[in-house]
C-alpha cells in the first residue's frame, strides 16, 4: 500500500512537472554521443495571440542539426562556426547550424503544433548536467522568450518563461 | 485496496487530463489596473486571466501594512472578482495572488494600487520597541529630569537671585524636586539602556543594560542634569554670597544638559540648534523656575513683596521672548514642512503642546500686564488673584513638560524625512554581469529604482530590456514586475515602482542581452518604512 502511495505521489509529481511546462521538448532525457530527435510543442501563443514565428538557437556541442520542414511554415537556418571541430562519424565538423527559424503559420492560441529537428549531442556535454534549447516565440501581439535558464540550485519552475532543456545521460555502449 | 487504486487513477487522470491542453493561466487585465492612482477605494477589484482560474490564496497588504485574507468569486471567462474591505484607507494597497488555472499550475503575481495619494505610507510608529510599561516609565523619567532642572534648578536660580531671602520661598518644593532629579537620573540611565537593548524590566539588573545606558549620549545629559541638582542644592545651603554664584553655575549646566542629547541637538546644522536649545532650556528654568517660589512669596504678604515682583517683572519679558524665539527655530528645523505638524506623531505632540501654550501665555500676560502692577501700586488684594493665576500656570507647565517628554518617543520629521530620502542599493555580482540597483528614497511608497548593469569585464552591459522583479516570499507577496526603461546615459530606470511594505525585498533584474540570452541576477534589498 505505501509502495503504491509512493508510487502515486511519483506519478502526481511527473504529471504536475509536466503541467509546468510551456515550450518543452518532446524527450526531455537522451544519452550524450547520440542522435536526438527534438520536438518543440508549442501549447499556446502569446497571451492569446498566434503564433507567427519560432526560432530555437542549438546551444554549443550539439552539432549536424537537420530542421525539418512545415508545410505553411518557412524555414531558415542560420549557420555559424562552433567553439570548437567535433568529431562527426570520423568527418571534423566545425560549423554548421545554430539557429532554426520557422516562420508562418498563424498558429493559433487555442491550437497545438509540433516543431521537429534533428541532431547530434557530441560527447563533449557533460552527462547528468542539461542543455538548454533557448526558444523565441513571437506572435501577431507580444513575444515570449522561453531563454531563462536556472541558476544554480534552481529549477526550471522558478521561471516564468524558462528555456526548454535536455537531462544528459551517460553514452551508451556503442555496437 | 481497490478503491484505493481507483481513487489513485482517477486522481492521476484528473491531473492529467487538463494538463495535456499545456496552457498556463496568465493575467490579462485587472482593474484597477496595476499601479493605478484611484480617487475612492473600490468595492470589488477585477482580475481578469485568459482562461478559468480558481483563487488560491489573496492577500491584501494595506497602506497601514496590515494583511487582510481575501476571498476571490470567480464570475466566468477567466474572470475573478475580489470584494475589498470597506475600511481600506488611503495609500497605497498590494493585492498579493495565487491562482490556479485548469492545468493545475499555480500563477502568482501582485497588483499594486494607490487611494488618494500614492506611496502615502503612513507615519512610522513612535521608536522605541520596549513594552507599554517600559515605555511610560521612560517618558515619566523624562518628566521627572524636566521638573528637577527647569522647577528644580530654576527655582534655586529665583530664590538666591530674585527673591533673595534667607528662608527661601517654596523652598521645600524647590528641594524636592532636586531631590527628585538626584534619584531619578540613575534609574533613567537604566531605562534608556532597556529601550536600546529593547530588553523586559528584569534586565535592570544585567550589566549590558547599563552599558548601554551609559553608552548612549543620554548619559551626557543625566551626568550634567545630576551637577546641576547637586550644585543647586548646594546653592540653597550655602551662604547667599556664594550660594547666587553656585545657583548660576547650576543654572548654565541645567540649560546645557538638554543640548548634550536628543533629538534637536543632534539637528543640523548644529551651529544652529544646540545654541537653540541651551537658550530654550535656560528661558525655561527662569521661567518655570520662578512659578513656586513667586507663588510662596505671593502667599506672604510683605513689603519685598513689591522688590521681587519688581525684579521678577524686569527678567520675565527678555527670557520668555529668548525662549519663544529659541523654541521657533527649532519647531522649523524639526518639522521641516508645514503638512508634518498633522501627518507625524512628532507634529502631533507639537500641537498639544502649543494648545496648552497658548493659555499659559495669557497667564503670564494676565500676570505681567495686570496683576503685578496692580499689586506694586499697593492693590494687596491682587495678590490672591495673582496668586491662583501662578497655581494655573505652575499646572500648565506640568502639563506641558508631560507633554513633551512624549517627543522622546517621536522622531521628528527632519530626521525622518532624512531617513527616508536616503536611498537603498543593491549590488548583485556574477561571473557573467552585475548589476547595481538604487531605490530612491529607500522606503516603503513610491520611489524610483535605477539599474546600471555592468559586464562581467566591468565594461558597460548593453541590454535590449531590463525588467525588475520584486517579490517577498517569506511574508507571501507574490513577484511585482516593472519594466524598466533606458535613459540616454546608459542608466535603465523604474519611474512608477510602488513597494508596499518594508522590510527585505527579494529582487531580480532581468536584462535581455540578445535575442536568445537573458542575464538574470538575484539579491536582496532592504526598504525601510
Amino acid at each position: 500500500m505505501s509502495r503504491m502511495f509512493i508510487a502515486a505521489t511519483a506519478a502526481l509529481c511527473l504529471t504536475a512537472s509536466a503541467a509546468a511546462a510551456h515550450v518543452t521538448l518532446e524527450t526531455r532525457e537522451a544519452p550524450v554521443n547520440s542522435t536526438y530527435k527534438g520536438v518543440l510543442r508549442i501549447g499556446h501563443g502569446c497571451d492569446g495571440a498566434a503564433t507567427r514565428t519560432v526560432r530555437v538557437r542549438i546551444p554549443e556541442g550539439v552539432i549536424a542539426v537537420k530542421p525539418s520542414p512545415k508545410a505553411g511554415w518557412t524555414l531558415t537556418t542560420t549557420k555559424g562556426r562552433y567553439a570548437k571541430t567535433y568529431d562527426y562519424y570520423g568527418t571534423p565538423m566545425s560549423e554548421g547550424v545554430t539557429e532554426i527559424t520557422w516562420t508562418g503559420g498563424p498558429l493559433l492560441d487555442e491550437h497545438y503544433d509540433e516543431f521537429v529537428f534533428r541532431a547530434r549531442l557530441t560527447d563533449s556535454l557533460k552527462p547528468g548536467s542539461v542543455v538548454y534549447f533557448p526558444v523565441v516565440q513571437e506572435c501577431e501581439k507580444g513575444v515570449h522568450r522561453w531563454i531563462e535558464i536556472p541558476a544554480e540550485g534552481k529549477s526550471a519552475d522558478d521561471y516564468k518563461e524558462p528555456a526548454p532543456g535536455v537531462k544528459l545521460t551517460p553514452a551508451q555502449a556503442t555496437h | 485496496m481497490q478503491p484505493l487504486v481507483t481513487l489513485v487513477i482517477a486522481l492521476l487522470v484528473a491531473v492529467a487530463l487538463p494538463a495535456a491542453a499545456r496552457a498556463h493561466a496568465s493575467l490579462v487585465g485587472a482593474e484597477p489596473a496595476d499601479g493605478a492612482v484611484l480617487a475612492q477605494t473600490p468595492e470589488t477589484l477585477r482580475l481578469t486571466f485568459n482562461e478559468p482560474v480558481a483563487p488560491l490564496v489573496l492577500t491584501l497588504v494595506d497602506a497601514a501594512g496590515v494583511r487582510h485574507q481575501l476571498a476571490g468569486m470567480p464570475a466566468g471567462d477567466g474572470l475573478l472578482e475580489v470584494p475589498l474591505p470597506a475600511s481600506l484607507g488611503t495609500g497605497t494597497h498590494a493585492l498579493s495572488y495565487r491562482v490556479v488555472s485548469a492545468d493545475g499550475h499555480p500563477v502568482g503575481g501582485t497588483l499594486v494600487f494607490s487611494v488618494g495619494e500614492p506611496g502615502a505610507v503612513p507615519a512610522p510608529s513612535p521608536a522605541g520597541t520596549g513594552d507599554l510599561g517600559l515605555r511610560i516609565a521612560v517618558w515619566l523619567a523624562r518628566v521627572a529630569l524636566s521638573v528637577a532642572l527647569f522647577i528644580g534648578v530654576g527655582g534655586a536660580f529665583f530664590t538666591l537671585w530674585i527673591a533673595r531671602r534667607a528662608d527661601p520661598p517654596a523652598g521645600a518644593a524647590v528641594r524636592g524636586a532636586l531631590g527628585l532629579g538626584l534619584v531619578v537620573l540613575p534609574i533613567a540611565v537604566g531605562l534608556q539602556g532597556l529601550d536600546a537593548l529593547a530588553a523586559p524590566f528584569d534586565a535592570l539588573t544585567q550589566g549590558a543594560t547599563w552599558r548601554a545606558g551609559l553608552g548612549s549620549s543620554f548619559a551626557l545629559t543625566a551626568l550634567a542634569a545630576g551637577c546641576a541638582c547637586a550644585l543647586a542644592l548646594g546653592a540653597l545651603a550655602a551662604p547667599p554670597c556664594r550660594g547666587r554664584w553656585l545657583a548660576l553655575a547650576a543654572l548654565l549646566v541645567a540649560a546645557a544638559a538638554p543640548a548634550l542629547s536628543g533629538h534637536a541637538s543632534v539637528a543640523a546644522p548644529q551651529w544652529l540648534t544646540r545654541p537653540a536649545v541651551l537658550v530654550h532650556a535656560l528661558g525655561l528654568a527662569v521661567w518655570l523656575g520662578a512659578l513656586a517660589p513667586l507663588f510662596a512669596v505671593l502667599r506672604r504678604v510683605g513689603a519685598e513683596q513689591t522688590a521681587v515682583l519688581a525684579r521678577f517683572s524686569r527678567l520675565i519679558l527678555p527670557t520668555v521672548g529668548a525662549l519663544a524665539a529659541a523654541g521657533i527655530v527649532l519647531a522649523i528645523v524639526q518639522l521641516g514642512r508645514t503638512d508634518a505638524l498633522w501627518t507625524t506623531a512628532y507634529g502631533a505632540v507639537f500641537i498639544a503642546k502649543l494648545a496648552l501654550l497658548v493659555p499659559l501665555l495669557g497667564l503670564a500676560a494676565l500676570n505681567r500686564l495686570l496683576f503685578a502692577p496692580r499689586l506694586m501700586r499697593g492693590g494687596e488684594e491682587a495678590a490672591t488673584a495673582f496668586a491662583r493665576s501662578v497655581a494655573g500656570e505652575i499646572a500648565l507647565v506640568l502639563a506641558i513638560l508631560a507633554t513633551a517628554a512624549l517627543w522622546r518617543f517621536t522622531p521628528p520629521p527632519r530626521a525622518l524625512a532624512l531617513a527616508g530620502a536616503a536611498p537603498a542599493t543593491l549590488h548583485i555580482h556574477t561571473p557573467a554581469a552585475m548589476a547595481d540597483v538604487t531605490a530612491v528614497p529607500g522606503r516603503a511608497g513610491r520611489l524610483t529604482a535605477t539599474i546600471v548593469l555592468t559586464g562581467g569585464d566591468f565594461r558597460p552591459l548593453a541590454a535590449r530590456e531590463v525588467t525588475l522583479v520584486l517579490a517577498q516570499p517569506a511574508a507571501g507577496i507574490e513577484p511585482i514586475e516593472r519594466r524598466a526603461h533606458p535613459t540616454p546615459d546608459g542608466v535603465w530606470r523604474v519611474e512608477d515602482l510602488v513597494v508596499p511594505l518594508p522590510g527585505r525585498w527579494r529582487v531580480r533584474v532581468d536584462a535581455l542581452v540578445g535575442d536568445f540570452d537573458k542575464a538574470m541576477l538575484e539579491g536582496d534589498i532592504d526598504i525601510r518604512q
